[in-house]
């Protein structure tokens, strides 16, 4: 019987619009952190055939070079690909309340609006539109 | 003038195992859905070389038969590959708060656990399936009810 592991496997990939202006803010260690929202749509088909839009509320993380870029060239409106992990994290209100967030921790973004006139932008050739995050994690063993 | 429309793209894959059994319910229609939580984890190193474990934990919506087969074959600690897609939705408070869940909606989730030796009711697991029938999924999305 083969003798497996459960893969650790968390990916995510979603096309959407910002919501808002990226959020930069830095950690006390230094590291950029940026923070926005996008609106993914859904197109479907309901039990009676007829066409329906739906639209849900992502937010996403970006961290260090990824952070600096995005929030350089992305604004409310701008359309995003993102690809990332999810993440999950606990918060708790003054009421004392414990809520859980997910959110998406960007690995790579591709900025798929073009420019408008008023922005200076030199499009940059096509191999180097979608920057990588440096993957730190390795492989258990 | 935009030259393209952006393209629909939302998809997710996750592994992980389930932190509770998952629960069956049916829409006023007779629509079988059923809820259920899974805990993934990673292992990575921090910048001083350590390991660490990072839990994410998330909800997954199954519909239709999808639903029905997960309700009879998973329970807390199954281990699944959940293939689906982000959505959220959003509810309010008894105070009135506006709140925003984050889930998944799963249209393929293979069953990973072989037989578990210290359960004696063989419908749990996938013992006895071949790799095809441990994977379940919901082959029309065009009839995916919208909740």
């Amino acid at each position: 019987m083969a003798d497996l592991r459960l893969p650790s496997l968390n990916f995510v990939q979603l096309t959407g619009r910002l919501t808002r202006d990226p959020e930069m803010r830095y950690t006390p260690s230094g590291v950029a952190v940026a923070t926005f929202g996008i609106a993914v749509n859904r197109y479907y088909k309901d039990s009676s055939g007829e066409s329906r839009e739906e639209t849900s509320f992502f937010t996403i993380v970006a961290w260090q070079k990824l952070a600096e870029r995005v929030a350089e060239l992305a604004h409310k409106g701008s359309s995003v690909l993102v690809e990332g992990r999810l993440h999950s994290r606990t918060w708790e209100s003054s009421d004392g309340q414990r809520h859980s967030v997910i959110e998406i921790h960007a690995q790579r973004l591709q900025m798929l609006s073009k420019a408008e006139g008023d922005r200076e932008y030199a499009p940059p050739p096509p191999e180097r539109e979608a920057f990588d995050e440096p993957v730190d994690d390795e492989m258990p063993f | 003038m935009a030259e393209f429309r952006l393209p629909a793209l939302n998809r997710v894959f996750i592994a992980g195992n389930l932190t509770r059994d998952p629960e069956l319910r049916y829409t006023a229609s007779g629509v079988p859905v059923a809820n259920f939580r899974i805990a993934s984890n990673r292992w990575y190193r921090s910048p001083d070389g350590e390991r660490r474990e990072d839990v994410c934990y998330v909800n997954i919506v199954a519909w239709q038969r999808l639903a029905e087969l997960v309700g009879e074959r998973l329970r807390k600690g199954s281990a699944v590959l959940i293939e689906g897609e982000m959505q959220s939705r959003q509810w309010e408070t008894e105070g009135g708060a506006r709140r925003t869940v984050v889930e998944i909606r799963a249209f393929r989730v293979q069953f990973l656990n072989r037989m578990d030796e210290s359960r004696t009711d063989q419908s749990h697991g996938s013992e006895g399936l071949d790799e095809e029938e441990s994977i379940v999924q919901v082959d029309d999305l065009v009839d995916d009810l919208p909740f």
